[in-house]
């Protein structure tokens, strides 16, 4: 694995997550395979229960894969120790969960937040990071740094989440959705954050979102369902991925005419496949 | 600093907790620290009153060196090598100056050829400063040959100013010669000055004709140092109580045995001298009262200690529980574990830390308060290791809860700590090790109580039997409310079911139970530990005074004090006459029984009898009045002698006011018809009462067997006709009938009818025989001290010691606990008892014993009498409630009072801190149109189940260990009165209506607070 200047490449192999409700065993992630490069965009889409929050907490090194492997540069997350993952979002992983109140101390400023968060980084590091308002300017976040985070709008509280999360400087951006319950033009400006981030520091920026917008703003999705990758879109063109077993996700359209246990014949031509109902 | 500058806008944006933590946790500290403060005080303040209200020969060194033995030496010598050694620089920090006195002990007073007395003739430094003594006329005694009398021996013994005394203390005429030059009052003398002995050291003779001790005779230094008498120089250093604290006990024990050490092998170079003090047997005497207020100390302290931790667990805890958001936060972030812990910490820490000052300071200040208000004045209040310790413990104790409480945040995956989940099995297998340790310890202290033991481990066991039943009820109070959840499911009441279901839950609350019965249990035992310690302390002090009021007078006879008491109040419910004989056989107190049932404070029923008997028992009716008699006696005998009688010698036995016995001799009796006449010189100025009539055979006379006939008639005395058949034949019987030994009826009155007695003797040889007027009982009827042994008399009557110090016939009515005398000694009516009396009497303690409505002109009449001091129940009630044990259980009751406030302030806190967490539950509710009311009304019921149930718990707990420990705490009262061991219903059940009352208050208010905050906007922060 390799690494930009600044991003961290991510790789998953068959990446499979189970967790226990009561009684039952609920298998969250099945066998994902993953690959994001260095410095790339990606939205994770699908629907709720797809598994694409618990993927990302996974990248995160805040839940453990239950089998396969992941990697974060060049460092293979799934086997390490608590230590080593506060180590790893320290000063490589940057992450936001959903809901910006929940990443940012309230009774502090954003400038106070970033200092915080800076607080974590190894001593020798911290002379090399952007001191908390030249880091808030570089994000268009000057204007705020010393406001009262509670009175901050929506969108403002998640521009600060993210200035946050990126204080350490790290390789990657992990954010679960970060432009839900914004107003568009609040949305957009969370969005050029995030194009900030990746152009001038490089940062791999790796986001969760249901809207397809964000998910074509960022230039890559990759659509989960049923814990397993189905499609991914480059530059709003959507492809379906053949999963290791040589499973195909069908577009949701075809699925609602050709309901689960429809047999079909499968039919190559060159690099054309053709999926022809059985006449019955 | 960046990370303090953070905490402390954390503090501000949580203001409500921050505050109420910060309140609960200062409370915490103020009530660790206040046990060990008061426990200083307390003891610092025992020493104090010991050294103050003890006498001052028993605190004080007493020098003194005699020239018996050594008359090489001068007194000028003596008294020098005395107060170079009463000024020994060891005893400067605690001892006043030496008093110096040159006394010389019995010299017999004689003004030409007249006995004046016998008096002791003394020299004192400073007695002719102001003040020293007043001068009541002419001038002090300054030179040589100059001398003072008191104005009572002035007056009673005739010395004018000017008379020249011998004083008996010299050979040497010139030297024992003094000119009297001026009065002084006798009861006026300064103690600093006079040292050891009052100068009023007046007592009557025993029995008549030996002369009086008279007050002394204070004369000019330089009679003294010419003298060659027996001369002893006396140096009294007294403690200065003012200077004696606690921390100097260990010097001041060291000081005074060196100074009172004797070195035999020391080769004298001066006069022989000796130093000796009761300073180390008095410390001795006082240790056991500060070995229980140090236990009850430990106890408390220990008690407090324990609740305090417990309180500051409850809350930081629940503040750091509360900030698992921001402690995830900084793991998102990826803090190390060591940054997070001191992230987690700096707000619960912060808050401690200043709790700590803030706590110790208010603690110092109501110690002060309290040390002002109840211990004697002057006690230190002072900071010692163990006020430090207990804060450092506390401290520790709420750091180490923060950090538990941190470091499950820490142990958890962020995620799954945001679901609050995982860790509840260990946290049972935990809770129940504590439940199980607390259960096992509270069996032990209530095995030591039932053993009889009082020491750490018995006095704990309250706090520990309330822990144990808090601790046990929380594990049955979610139990029952499952019960109530399933049967209010269906029912209508919402408010009902929500807060049963809350109880069921097990909700960080329920500790607030654990908490409230540990409060509670606290303030019941100490309410009522205290009320019932109170109630026996005022029995004892009732039974040790004897009267509401006691005056201790100076008279000159039980007859005279008797006289007084009736003159003043001849109502007899106001005030009544009463002495005390410690005549070393346990002391004898005799009282006018008739006046006790009425104005006694000393309840009779303590001596098996009732206040409606006690008269009639101790003084009953007798078959004759006392026969009075005026001035000298002259009667008409007619004497008929059996054939072969030798002659016999008449007299006559009268008692004179003062209850003296007197007896005067008719002379010879002779046969025929003569009269004869006697004087009667104590029945001249005061009546005295007819005693005896008695034959007795003269000596030299050989014995033998007598007998014969005498008929009295004529009787007269200087008033006139003396009526002897007045009382009846039953009015008069044979002294040897009475006789505990037995014997015949030597004397026998067998005729008595109009104003003719007639007496029929028959005596063997040496027997006397003698009748008396039966005015008094044969045996005087007595109550005997519980522990007082019963003296064989070795007839019918046991014997006791009587106001004479000789042998009385007695008659036991029963036992118990006396006035003054307690298990030990006997108690007699007054009269009786003087009547019972053969000589003169032993050194009595004269008391008048006043009811509480005494009237201002009995008090003005009992005044003119001459008052040594006065005690009364309230003083000495106060006086015991300063002794050790006494200060041992108001420290019980500061635990109660900081138990209580921590309760409450803690029921407080919970509703701004633990409740809090609620709101997001209770916000959800609202969303789903639940009504507010609705909401109030459930939080409110829950807390106040959660209240009732730790008041209710605490209050059985309290009673238990009352019940347990009170016995063991109060029970060992020397007295021997019976112990009432409660429970007093009436405070304890007043405290719970307070607690209660105050409970639901704070109650509603968490309830209406939480509900306040729970608006549905909250939940837009909880998404997951």
């Amino acid at each position: 694995m390799t690494t930009t200047a600044n991003g961290l490449a991510v790789r998953c192999e068959e990446l499979v997550h189970i967790y226990r409700t009561g009684e039952t065993d609920v298998v969250a992630v099945r066998g994902v395979d993953l690959l994001v490069a260095p410095g790339e965009r990606v939205a994770l889409l699908g629907p709720s229960g797809s598994g694409k929050s618990t993927l990302l907490a996974m990248l995160g090194g805040l839940v453990s894969p239950s089998a396969g492997r992941v990697w974060v540069g060049d460092d293979e997350i799934g086997g390490m120790s608590e230590r080593e993952r506060l180590r790893l979002r320290a000063n490589r992983v940057g992450l936001v969960l959903q809901g910006a109140a929940r990443n940012l101390l309230q009774y502090a400023t954003p400038s106070q937040n970033v200092v915080f968060a800076q607080r974590s980084a190894p001593r020798d590091a911290r002379s090399r990071l952007l001191p908390p308002h030249e880091l808030l300017g570089a994000l268009g976040l000057g204007a705020i740094a010393d406001s009262p985070v509670p009175g901050l709008s929506g969108g403002e509280q998640q521009r600060v989440a993210l200035a946050v999360a990126v204080a350490n400087a790290p390789g990657l951006l992990l954010a679960d959705e970060p432009t839900s319950q914004l107003d568009h033009p609040a949305r957009d400006s969370v969005l050029d954050l995030l194009d900030t981030v990746n152009d001038q520091f490089g940062t791999t920026v790796v986001i969760v979102t249901h809207d397809p917008e964000v998910g074509a703003r960022l230039g890559r999705t990759v659509t989960m369902r049923y814990g397993r990758v189905g499609q991914e879109g480059h530059q709003g063109e959507q492809f379906a991925v053949v999963g290791k077993d040589g499973s195909v996700h069908l577009p949701d359209e075809v699925v609602a005419e050709w309901p689960p246990g429809t047999q079909v014949v499968v039919e190559r031509d060159g690099d054309e496949l053709r999926l022809r109902r059985r006449q019955t | 600093m960046e990370s303090v500058r953070l905490a402390l806008r954390g503090l501000r944006w949580r203001t409500g907790s921050s505050i109420a933590v910060l309140a609960v946790a200062i409370v915490a500290m103020a009530g660790a620290a206040l046990g060990p403060l008061y426990a200083a005080s307390a003891a610092d303040s025992l020493v104090r009153d010991s050294m103050a209200t003890s006498p001052a020969v028993g605190t004080g060194v007493v020098s003194r060196g005699n020239i018996a033995g050594q008359t090489q030496y001068s007194p000028a010598e003596l008294r020098d090598a005395v107060a170079q050694r009463a000024a020994d620089p060891a005893l400067d920090p605690w001892y006043l100056p030496g008093s110096m006195a040159l006394v010389v002990h019995d010299g017999t007073i004689t003004d030409g050829s007249r006995l004046v007395g016998v008096a002791q003739a003394g020299w004192h430094r400073g007695q002719c400063d102001a003040g020293a003594v007043t001068i009541v006329q002419g001038h002090c005694a300054v030179e040589g040959g100059e001398a003072m009398v008191s104005q009572r021996t002035a007056k009673d013994m005739g010395v004018p100013l000017g008379s020249v005394l011998r004083l008996g203390i010299s050979s040497d005429s010139k030297a024992d010669t003094v000119t009297v030059v001026g009065y002084y009052d006798q009861a006026s003398a300064d103690p600093v000055v006079w040292g050891l002995d009052s100068p009023a050291q007046f007592a009557p003779a025993r029995i008549e004709g030996p002369p009086d001790r008279l007050d002394e005779i204070v004369v000019g230094e330089q009679t003294m140092l010419d003298t060659n008498g027996d001369v002893a120089a006396v140096s009294l250093r007294r403690i200065d109580a003012a200077r004696v604290h606690l921390a100097d006990l260990p010097q001041l024990r060291a000081a005074v045995t060196a100074a009172t050490a004797i070195d035999p092998s020391a080769v004298p170079t001066g006069p022989r001298t000796l130093s000796i003090s009761g300073m180390i047997e008095h410390l001795d005497g006082l240790q056991p009262q500060l070995d229980s207020v140090a236990v009850a100390a430990f106890a408390v302290t220990a008690q407090l200690v324990l609740l305090a931790w417990f309180v500051l667990f409850l809350v930081v805890a629940a503040t750091s529980d509360e900030r698992a958001g921001e402690i995830a936060l900084a793991k998102l972030r990826g803090m190390s574990r060591r940054s997070t812990l001191a992230f987690g910490l700096a707000e619960p820490v912060l808050l401690v830390l200043v709790a700590v000052p803030v706590g110790l300071l208010i603690a110092w200040a109501a110690d002060t308060v309290l040390t002002h208000s109840y211990l004697v004045a002057g006690t230190a209040v002072s900071i010692t290791w163990t006020v430090v310790l207990a804060l450092a413990v506390c401290f520790l104790g709420a750091v180490s809860a923060a950090a538990l409480a941190a470091r499950s945040i820490l142990s958890a995956p962020v995620l799954e700590q945001l679901r609050r989940t995982g860790g509840r099995r260990a946290r049972l297998a935990r809770s129940s090790a504590i439940d199980a340790g607390a259960v096992a310890l509270a069996a032990a202290g209530i095995y030591e109580l039932k053993q009889g033991g009082s020491d750490a481990l018995a006095l704990l066991a309250p706090g520990l039997i309330a822990l144990a039943v808090g601790l046990l009820a929380v594990r049955l109070l979610p139990a029952l409310a499952r019960v109530e959840v399933a049967r209010t499911r269906a029912s209508a009441s919402v408010a009902s079911f929500l807060a049963s279901r809350n109880v069921a839950r097990r909700p960080g609350g329920l500790r607030i139970v654990v908490l409230l019965t540990l409060a509670v249990a606290l303030a019941v035992f100490a309410v009522d530990g205290w009320t019932v310690a109170a109630a026996n302390r005022g029995d004892v002090a009732r039974a040790q005074v004897g009267g509401s009021e006691v005056l201790h007078v100076r008279v000159a006879s039980p007859g005279e004090l008797l006289a007084a008491v009736d003159a003043a109040d001849p109502s007899g419910t106001q005030a009544l006459a009463a002495v005390v004989s410690d005549n070393g056989t346990g002391g004898l107190i005799a009282a006018d029984a008739t006046r006790l049932g009425v104005l006694s404070a000393w309840d009779p029923a303590w001596a098996g009898t009732s206040r409606e008997a006690i008269g009639a028992l101790l003084h009953p009716p007798q078959p004759a009045k006392p026969l009075v008699i005026h001035g000298d006696l002259t009667l008409t005998a007619e004497f008929t002698r059996t054939q072969g009688s030798t002659p016999l010698t008449f007299s006559v036995g009268v008692r004179s006011a003062s209850g003296l016995p007197y007896q005067a001799k008719f002379g010879i009796i002779t046969p025929g018809t003569a009269t004869y006449s006697v004087p009667l010189p104590p029945c001249r100025e005061t009546a005295c009462t007819l005693m005896t009539f008695a034959w007795t055979q003269p000596v030299g006379i050989p014995a033998s067997v007598i007998g014969g006939k005498v008929v009295l008639r004529d009787v007269s005395d200087a008033k006139g006709v003396v009526d002897l058949t007045s009382v009846g034949l039953t009015g008069w019987r044979s002294v040897d009938s009475a006789s505990p030994v037995g014997g015949g009826d030597a004397a026998k009155v067998v005729g008595s009818s109009d104003g003719v007695l007639t007496v029929s003797i028959a005596k063997a040889p040496i027997d006397d025989a003698t009748i008396e007027v039966a005015d008094h009982p044969i045996a005087l009827p007595v109550l005997q001290g519980s522990n007082q042994p019963v003296q064989d008399g070795g007839g019918v009557y046991a014997v006791t010691t009587g106001l004479d110090g000789g042998f009385a016939r007695a008659k036991i009515e029963g036992t118990g606990v006396l006035p003054r005398l307690l298990q030990q000694g006997t108690m007699a009516d007054l009269s009786y008892a003087i009547a019972a009396s053969g000589t003169g009497f032993d050194p009595l303690d004269f008391e008048v014993w006043l009811s509480p409505t005494a009237s201002p002109e009995v008090r003005a009449a009992l005044g003119k009498l001459d008052v040594v001091s006065t005690e009364s129940v309230a003083t000495t009630e106060e006086s015991l409630a300063r002794s050790g044990p006494a200060l041992a259980l108001r420290l019980f009751l500061l635990a109660a009072v900081v138990a209580l406030v921590l309760g409450a302030g803690t029921l407080l806190a919970n509703a701004y801190v633990v409740i809090r967490r609620r709101a997001y539950e209770l916000a959800a509710l609202r969303a789903l149109g639940a009504d507010r009311r609705v909401l109030v009304r459930s939080a409110r019921r829950e807390q106040v189940v959660l209240a009732l149930t730790g008041t209710l718990l605490g209050a059985v707990a309290g009673l238990v260990a009352a019940g347990f420990a009170l016995e063991a705490l109060i029970g060992a009262d020397a007295s021997g009165l019976p112990v009432w061991l409660g429970p007093a219903w009436t405070p304890v059940v007043a405290l719970l209506l307070v607690v209660l009352v105050a409970l639901v208050v704070v109650a509603d208010i968490g309830a209406r607070r939480t509900v306040r905050g729970a608006v549905p906007e909250l939940l837009r922060q909880v998404q997951e």
